[in-house]
């Protein structure tokens, strides 16, 4: 004989009720909190949010220079990852100062001098703040409207 | 107030939530599994570098050993293996929870925060307790055969035995649980929405800003020999464009609670919702994995009808009655 078994009770829909507010109360709670503060797992998800102007933009990466001027783009593997965000997220932040932008210039010369191929002729590696016209530069104009160097390295091939 | 619980608890099929169980345990499979190279890179970078945040910042002062790491990885993607399949559901659910907000919340100490990472790990607060594995799983399975069994004794004795029910026969907390995912969801997209008008009030709306993040986005990406959208940076030329979008991806976020008031309503905005994350995918190449896949708004809609749906779309076998092909030969 299959035994009945009742509904959730009354007290156990309150209970559950309750929590699944106090879950969403906290879920809401950074709401209140400085837009300037994110964590994880609660977040006030600033995203997209700050106001940024497509004129004027800096940003933070490694070129690598060659010993005639010519100037090549560092592949992420060589900087920090393969992912995108993170290789950001690790120049931005060693862009800050001038040591932590010297060591990762260092490690990163270090990387591009074993890794040789389309670098090989890499003399010179640089961290640098470049600010673009970021609209002029999807018509075609690369040039940065200012570079602003934070560290510089040698790349000694081995 | 009765009224109101009567409405949330209203009920809602138990295979609308297992449909949900396999899902959001196959997502964390799937995505834990093409995260494995960046999580341990990041276990193993720089210690100077950790920052530990949320809850890992009152248990932890320096980065576990990379061992450890890749350890808790496994463990992680073998449980969702566990809860997608319904075995050991009630001690699963909450242990891979647990083992999501470990692995997710360690990525995130490395000061880059994934935030489609965040209702993820709520969902699976929420599916920890909930009885998301009364079909549709391997647990269920061994139920009802066990079940069977008891019965034949029965029959055979001719005596009484009882046989186990379902914990919510009326699927009323499956209706709950249900509700409450979607809530969860809406809620997160109104924060990011209402983080934008704090940040830049009703401006955001005009379009301005929203060309200067597809720039800044794309135009980074190009100087970090990362893959860019082409399409992103030849439509930043139309500056009208952006104000129907960001018009848009504020209505989409703001506007997010308020269909929690009609089924229907909820289902248009998560079809609008997938297609925002994949505008953004096309203008910005940045993919927030778990509402692009579409498993953040599957509660939503009716899974339970998807057996019926391959029956019907699979091609009918022959009748019993009708003549078979004779033999070649």
């Amino acid at each position: 004989m299959k035994r009945p078994v009742p509904s959730t009770a009354s007290w156990q829909r309150w209970l559950a009720t309750g929590a699944g507010a106090a879950l969403l109360a906290l879920v809401l709670w950074p709401l209140t909190w400085p837009l300037s503060r994110d964590s994880y797992p609660l977040s006030n998800y600033p995203m997209f949010s700050i106001a940024r102007h497509a004129r004027r933009m800096s940003v933070e990466h490694v070129v690598a220079v060659s010993a005639n001027g010519q100037r090549m783009i560092v592949p992420l593997q060589l900087v920090a990852s393969n992912n995108v965000m993170h290789v950001a997220m690790t120049v931005g932040r060693a862009a800050q100062g001038p040591d932590s932008a010297q060591q990762l210039c260092e490690e990163i010369a270090a990387r591009v001098a074993r890794a040789g191929g389309r670098l090989g002729s890499a003399a010179v590696i640089e961290v640098v703040s470049s600010t673009f016209d970021g609209l002029a530069y999807f018509e075609g104009q690369r040039e940065p409207l200012q570079r602003d160097v934070r560290a510089r390295c040698p790349v000694v091939q081995e | 107030m009765n009224a109101v619980m009567q409405r949330l608890w209203a009920p809602l099929p138990r295979a609308r939530l297992a449909g949900v169980r396999i899902l959001v345990g196959l997502f964390v499979l799937g995505y834990i599994s093409y995260r494995l190279p960046l999580l341990r890179h990041m276990a193993r970078q720089d210690p100077d570098i950790f920052a530990p945040v949320g809850p890992l910042a009152w248990l932890l002062g320096a980065p576990l050993r990379p061992a450890l790491v890749d350890a808790l990885i496994a463990a992680t993607l073998g449980l969702a293996l566990l809860f997608a399949a319904g075995i050991l559901y009630r001690l699963v659910a909450p242990l891979l929870a647990v083992a999501v907000l470990a692995v997710t919340c360690y990525r995130s100490s490395w000061g880059m925060l994934f935030h489609s990472e965040n209702l993820l790990f709520l969902h699976l607060c929420v599916l920890a307790l909930a009885p998301a594995a009364e079909v549709w799983s391997l647990d269920a399975w061994r139920r009802s055969r066990r079940d069977r069994r008891a019965a034949a004794t029965t029959s055979a004795s001719g005596s009484a035995t009882s046989t186990t029910s379902p914990v919510d026969p009326d699927g009323a907390a499956h209706g709950f649980t249900l509700r409450l995912l979607a809530a969860l969801t809406m809620a997160t997209y109104f924060m990011a929405g209402v983080a934008k008008l704090r940040n830049a009030g009703w401006g955001w709306v005009t379009g301005d800003l929203l060309r200067g993040h597809i720039a800044f986005d794309n135009l980074r990406k190009a100087e970090l020999g990362a893959p860019f959208s082409s399409l992103g940076g030849l439509l930043l030329r139309h500056a009208w464009l952006f104000t129907p979008l960001a018009a848009f991806a504020v209505v989409i976020e703001v506007g997010a609670p308020l269909t929690l008031l009609h089924r229907n309503a909820a289902r248009v905005w998560a079809l609008a919702a997938l297609g925002f994350h994949w505008g953004i995918v096309v203008l910005m190449r940045i993919p927030f994995h778990y509402p692009l896949s579409g498993v953040a708004f599957a509660g939503l809609f009716p899974l339970e009808r998807l057996p019926d749906l391959v029956r019907r779309l699979r091609p009918r076998s022959r009748a019993p009655d009708s003549p078979a092909r004779p033999a070649p030969g």
